[in-house]
């Protein structure tokens, strides 16, 4: 559905605005609790089923994705997080409901053993379930940290069918009153987000759906591979911005809207799950690399102020923002205000040093508060802003290869999200 | 037809024989020359490669197969010169030049229909039928590729690449802290884009059926110069708790990411330039033209598959394919011996529980049966508790070699 | 050796238009930017449509809505600053002359800038932009040096495929540090100049250039001059480019010549050119800012040692260097690096900057093009 004004496609749709909406009635955007933990599976026992579902982009096409699920529970891509503690025996149950044979791998991870009796086959990369059957999949996870899983059956097909999601291993001596990503003090941790990121070239997908993989032989798809839609956690923008769990994305649980308040440390845990390399863009502020593909690196951080996330690899990175050094008070204080928490005090009650434009000459953004202020919302022209509800800082994180910003040529969409920084006092769940 | 490739090769093999007396290891002969392989699916590719001279003058072409990559040119340790004497039996101007290796490198430039001069050749050509030497005087130790200098969009990817390795000391690739290794192998990426190989061996390329390299695609992915299929033999690393270095290459056009599956990589060194961290990690980010090195200390027997996870998994779009390998690591004779004998003596164990069992059953009616049966169950009784004590021998030395490999 | 560089915004011309300003002090830098369109010429001759910023921080501020009429010069002016400056930013939205069916706003994405608030950081969703006629002033307090850059992020992926991208970097105060100075063992005199503030002059340089990979997809940029639809997800760039320009016109000292199509405008000011003498020092504050893929850079006979990526010293917090040598770096849009290209003992001579990525040597379909761009070593 491309809207064609003057030749040019319109690129705010109607659907976007929709989607934005429908967030806001849900009501789910801001809850009770103080901290923001990552949605998945938590234990050692995993019981996951691979079967066939379709999921509905937001420019309407449907496509028929292949992905992992609880058992008990819908088909979901990105699959299930799963959340296991470091040294803890772990297995994970695989029913095979896909009509062709399946599988799972789990880089970072040594001595895998894989269990099956009928219905499984020895596949390249990995005991495999065939359809119908059941494998099942041990490790000890040695060592803390943010990994992934995915099919090890023709990995380049099965992967861009959805077969893949996180696994995040917890230190074993987690404490979840004061989270750490490792068993290492720089790690600590006051909000937790996972981006998932990965891509689909729908052809692929209309393929296998009426073909099976077979029908890839004689086509140039898997070397000339063109994806349409760029995902978050398996979603694309603008759904990214909505909740965990929303009951019209059945197989898309998980949202990847970021938030925290002012000097927080927030953990994010970016995972390459597609095929290309994405650079994830963190507008706001420099985050700072704590480790690569689950090994530990705090001794040799480094800050960034993007993120590279090549297939197959994890990076741990914390982000803080507290708008320091601004040269002018962030949330717009008289000199005699108190000082709101960890406030960077020298520019406390400074003015912004410049006259902003006359409103006619401006255009607003949806989620512009009306003020350039932390906390502060003001009235804007009738039928602009109103998406921000705190009068948060919104800052859209994003793939900065702006073409994935796209879904099948509507824009914006694809790969990205947006982080908030809340004022303090404002619960983030 | 190729005698005046021999008197063009003569002539300057004769300035070039003067200057080196003897052929040091450092010298080493090349051709430059076009030849076909057969992809897994039975696809032949027209490819230009290097093959090493057999007689090492230059002089004849005694039909010595090329390949692509080229033959590994190995420089001693200590060794500082390094002199490629080349044969160019290629339709077009070609060059050597190895990027990370300092030398004089002398462009070729041309002036453009504008007026403005740009760069064919990297550094100075040797023509088609002629010869030429390329001299390093203060090669480097690491991991680097020998590769065509010249209108490199399409040489690269023709084939013409291979490895160039130094060690830094026998057994050791960097200086310290760089450990010493036991096993060494390499992992070198390539791709090819059949349509253009069609179109340079058709005589097509440049033309409008064929106009550049820009819409690259390739359809296969190769390691060590051939894509996955069945039958593909394994790299060896050596055996559990060894550690090997690998040297990974991309002679390719575009990043790749090997990824090993169960185990990790200790990653070393970029370019031949040793890293400021070492970094544990199960995949290699690795871009084209980049040379990575990394030391892995296999912890499990068997065989692991490094597969790229940019997903080059396929020939030509068929399944089971592209940049997959596996790393095998063996068993070391010492635990493998241990493990024999823990076997033999299990075995031993099972046969003399039998005998007693039976033993046990025998009549017992008349006092010959009676002793017969006593000596039975005396004998087997006797072998078991031998048995079963040098079983537990093997168990235990077992698992203290376990646990020697793993500290 | 002398360089004129019409696009650089040099910080002394500059700094005497305090216009909108409150509170100026002397360290305050001003910069007035047009937002617009206009074309530049590809290395194979092909003219391209382009969206843009132009320069014109000595224009006062009432002539830049005229001046900036069909002005965008490719890339984007190059934006200089001093760690500890004010800058004032006013970007002034001329409208696209050669589509009046187009209103689009503009902004100004100083891309990584640390601790950003949405008000001055250019995302119109999260805030504000500026509409046709109108201009909008920017505050940047400069605290951190470094490699940025900046762009448009109005319709992000149609106005910086169009060509809204620009350099930007800021250097350390540790250049101002008094003659004699010591430097952990190293000793600072007037004049020096470093990557960073790194307290022991590891990041010490002679000469600097901006390097700013892009890539064009010229049909998009045709669809948009000639009002079709814009071909998103076709979208495969064609036109390799270094600060906007294809070998051999990267290595083309200064601008490129005028182009009728704009008017008789200068609109191509920023040679890679890369010179020295032998002995001397190369930062390369190399970004990447095109919108569809990864390029890796390759410098052919000298080897660089990477001392900063986006906008930040390569060190821990411990202190331990991690600094790297290597023969190539590899960034996605939105990534920066510094690079020191050491060039004692390197022999004079010409080399080559390249991408790997080799069928990226290419104007378009022209080969010996692209992606590439030389280094000139003098001798002493
Ligand atoms: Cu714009
Ligand atoms: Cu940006």
């Amino acid at each position: 559905m491309n809207f064609e004004t003057d030749g040019k496609i319109m690129k705010h749709s109607a659907r976007f605005v929709f989607r934005i909406a429908a967030l806001l009635a849900t009501g789910l955007y801001a809850g009770r609790a103080t901290r923001a933990d990552i949605n998945g599976l938590e234990g050692s026992d995993f019981r996951l089923t691979a079967s066939a579902g379709t999921i509905v982009m937001p420019d309407g096409l449907s496509v028929h994705v292949w992905g992992f699920g609880p058992t008990d529970g819908n088909m979901q891509y990105p699959g299930p997080t799963l959340i296991t503690t470091q040294g803890q025996l772990t297995q994970i149950t695989l029913l095979n409901e896909l009509p062709e044979p399946t599988s799972m791998v789990f880089p970072g991870m040594v001595n895998v053993v894989a269990d099956g009796g009928v219905g499984t086959q020895q596949g390249l990369l990995a005991l495999e379930a065939l359809p119908g059957g059941t494998v099942s999949y041990s490790f000890t996870p040695r060592q803390p940290g943010t990994y992934l899983y995915y099919s090890g059956t023709r990995p380049d097909v099965q992967v861009e069918m959805g077969l893949l999601g996180a696994l995040i291993v917890r230190p074993m001596d987690f404490d979840p009153l004061a989270p750490r990503a490792y068993q290492d003090n720089e790690t600590a941790y006051d909000q937790e987000y996972l981006f998932l990121l990965s891509e689909m070239d729908p052809r692929i997908h209309e393929v296998v759906l009426r073909l099976g993989s077979a029908g890839l032989d004689g086509l140039d798809y898997l070397t000339d591979h063109q994806p349409q839609y760029w995902f978050i956690n398996g979603r694309v923008g603008p759904d990214t911005f909505l909740p965990n769990n929303v009951p019209w994305l059945k197989h898309q649980p998980y949202g990847a809207m970021a938030r925290t308040h002012p000097g927080e440390r927030m953990l994010m845990r970016v995972v390459g799950g597609g095929r290309d390399v994405h650079p994830f863009h963190h507008h706001g502020n420099h985050a700072r690399v704590i480790a690569k593909n689950g090994r530990l690196g705090t001794s040799a951080s480094y800050e960034v102020f993007t993120i590279q996330t090549a297939p197959g690899e994890t990076i741990d990175a914390i982000w803080t923002w507290t708008g320091q050094r601004l040269g002018w008070d962030a949330y717009g204080h008289a000199p005699g205000d108190p000082l709101e928490p960890g406030e960077y005090a020298p520019d406390h009650g400074k003015p912004i040093p410049v006259n902003l434009t006359e409103l006619q000459d401006l255009a607003f953004g949806g989620f512009y508060s009306g003020d350039p202020f932390l906390g502060s919302l003001k009235s804007l022209p009738p039928g602009e802003g109103g998406l921000n509800q705190n009068g948060g800082f919104h800052f859209m994180w994003h793939s900065h290869t702006e073409k994935e910003l796209v879904n099948n040529d509507i824009a914006p969409g694809g790969m990205m999200t947006m982080c908030i920084v809340e004022p303090h006092g404002v619960p983030i769940d | 037809m190729k005698t005046p490739k021999r008197i063009a090769a003569f002539a300057i093999l004769l300035a070039t024989a003067s200057a080196s007396s003897s052929f040091a290891q450092t010298d080493v002969f090349l051709v430059a020359k076009e030849f076909t392989q057969t992809m897994p699916d039975g696809v032949q590719i027209v490819m230009w490669g290097y093959a090493l001279d057999a007689d090492g003058d230059l002089l004849t072409d005694d039909g010595e197969a090329a390949s692509s990559p080229g033959p590994q040119i190995v420089v001693p340790p200590g060794e500082a010169l390094l002199r490629i004497h080349i044969r160019n039996d290629l339709p077009a101007d070609t060059s050597l030049i190895i990027p990370g290796q300092t030398t004089t490198l002398s462009p070729v430039m041309f002036t453009d229909a504008s007026g403005r001069e740009r760069v064919s050749s990297f550094t100075t050509v040797v023509a088609p039928g002629a010869t030429a030497t390329y001299t390093w005087n203060d090669v480097r130790n690491g991991s680097f590729m020998y590769q065509s200098g010249t209108h490199v969009a399409v040489q690269i990817q023709m084939g013409l690449f291979g490895s160039m390795t130094k060690e830094f000391e026998p057994g050791r690739a960097y200086r310290q802290p760089t450990p010493f290794h036991v096993g060494e192998a390499s992992v070198f990426y390539s791709e090819i884009d059949p349509d253009l190989h069609a179109a340079v061996a058709g005589g097509t390329y440049g033309t409008p059926a064929y106009p550049n390299t820009l819409d690259y695609r390739p359809r296969y992915f190769l390691v060590n110069g051939e894509p996955f299929s069945a039958g593909v033999a394994d790299i060896s690393l050596g055996a559990v708790g060894e550690s090997s270095l690998v040297r990974f290459f991309n002679a390719g056009l575009e990043t790749h990411v090997p990824t090993a599956l169960g185990m990790d990589m200790l990653i070393v060194a970029e370019d031949g330039n040793l890293l400021p961290t070492n970094r544990s990690s199960y995949s290699v980010f690795l871009p084209a033209g980049k040379t990575k090195d990394v030391l892995i200390q296999p912890e499990m027997p068997g065989r692991h598959a490094l597969v790229d996870r940019s997903m080059a998994l396929s020939n030509n779009n068929g399944p089971d394919g592209g940049m997959l390998v596996f790393l095998s690591a063996d068993i070391p004779q010492e635990l493998s011996e241990a493990q024999n004998k823990l076997d033999t003596w299990s075995k031993r164990v099972f046969k003399a529980k039998a005998k007693l069992t039976i033993a046990f059953a025998m009549p017992e009616a008349t006092p010959a049966e009676q002793r017969a049966k006593a000596r039975a169950v005396e004998t087997w009784r006797s072998r078991l508790e031998t048995a079963r004590s040098r079983l537990s021998r093997a168990m235990n030395r077992l698992v203290q070699m376990q646990e020697d490999l793993d500290s | 050796m002398s360089r004129t560089n019409k696009s650089v915004l040099s910080v002394a011309l500059v700094a005497c238009f305090l216009g909108l300003a409150i509170g100026s002090r002397a360290d305050d830098v001003v910069v007035r930017l047009s937002g617009g369109d206009g074309y530049m010429k590809l290395a194979d001759g092909r003219i391209l449509y382009i969206f843009s910023f132009a320069d014109f921080s000595n224009l006062p501020p009432e002539e830049v809505m005229s001046a900036g009429l069909l002005a965008a010069s490719a890339p984007a002016p190059t934006i200089i600053a001093d760690e500890g400056d004010r800058v004032f930013l006013h970007l002034t939205n001329v409208g696209m002359v050669m589509r009046p069916d187009l209103f689009d706003p503009h902004s100004v994405h100083w891309h990584g800038f640390p601790n950003a608030a949405p008000i001055f950081d250019g995302l119109p969703d999260t805030s504000i932009s500026i509409n046709m006629g109108g201009t909008l002033s920017y505050f940047y307090n400069v605290v951190e040096p470094g490699t940025y850059m900046y762009h448009c992020h109005v319709e992000a992926t149609e106005h910086m495929q169009m060509g809204m991208l620009g350099n930007l970097y800021v250097r350390p105060a540790q250049n101002k540090s008094p003659d004699g100075t010591l430097l952990g063992g190293f000793v600072h005199h007037t004049g020096f100049k470093y990557a960073y503030n790194d307290g022991d002059g590891s990041t010490f340089y002679d000469v600097e250039f901006p390097i700013q990979i892009g890539s064009f997809d010229a049909a998009f940029h045709d669809a948009s001059e000639s009002t079709q639809p814009l071909p998103f997800a076709l979208m495969r760039d064609d036109y390799p480019l270094l600060n906007g320009r294809g070998y051999p016109d990267t290595a083309v000292p200064g601008a490129l010549p005028a182009l009728a199509e704009n008017g008789g405008k200068v609109s191509q000011g920023v040679s890679s050119l890369i010179e020295a003498t032998q002995g001397e020092k190369i930062l390369l504050r190399i970004s990447n800012l095109n919108v569809t893929r990864f390029y890796t850079l390759a410098s052919l006979g000298i080897p660089m040692k990477v001392v900063g990526q986006d906008a930040r010293l390569l060190r821990a917090p411990s202190g331990l260097n991690l600094y790297r040598t290597t023969n190539s770096v590899t960034l996605g849009g939105g990534e920066s690096k510094d690079a020191i290209l050491d060039t004692s003992g390197v022999q004079p001579g010409r080399y080559f900057l390249y991408t790997t990525n080799l069928n990226y040597l290419s104007n378009g379909t022209e080969d010996f093009g692209g992606m590439m761009t030389e280094i000139i070593i003098h001798a002493q």
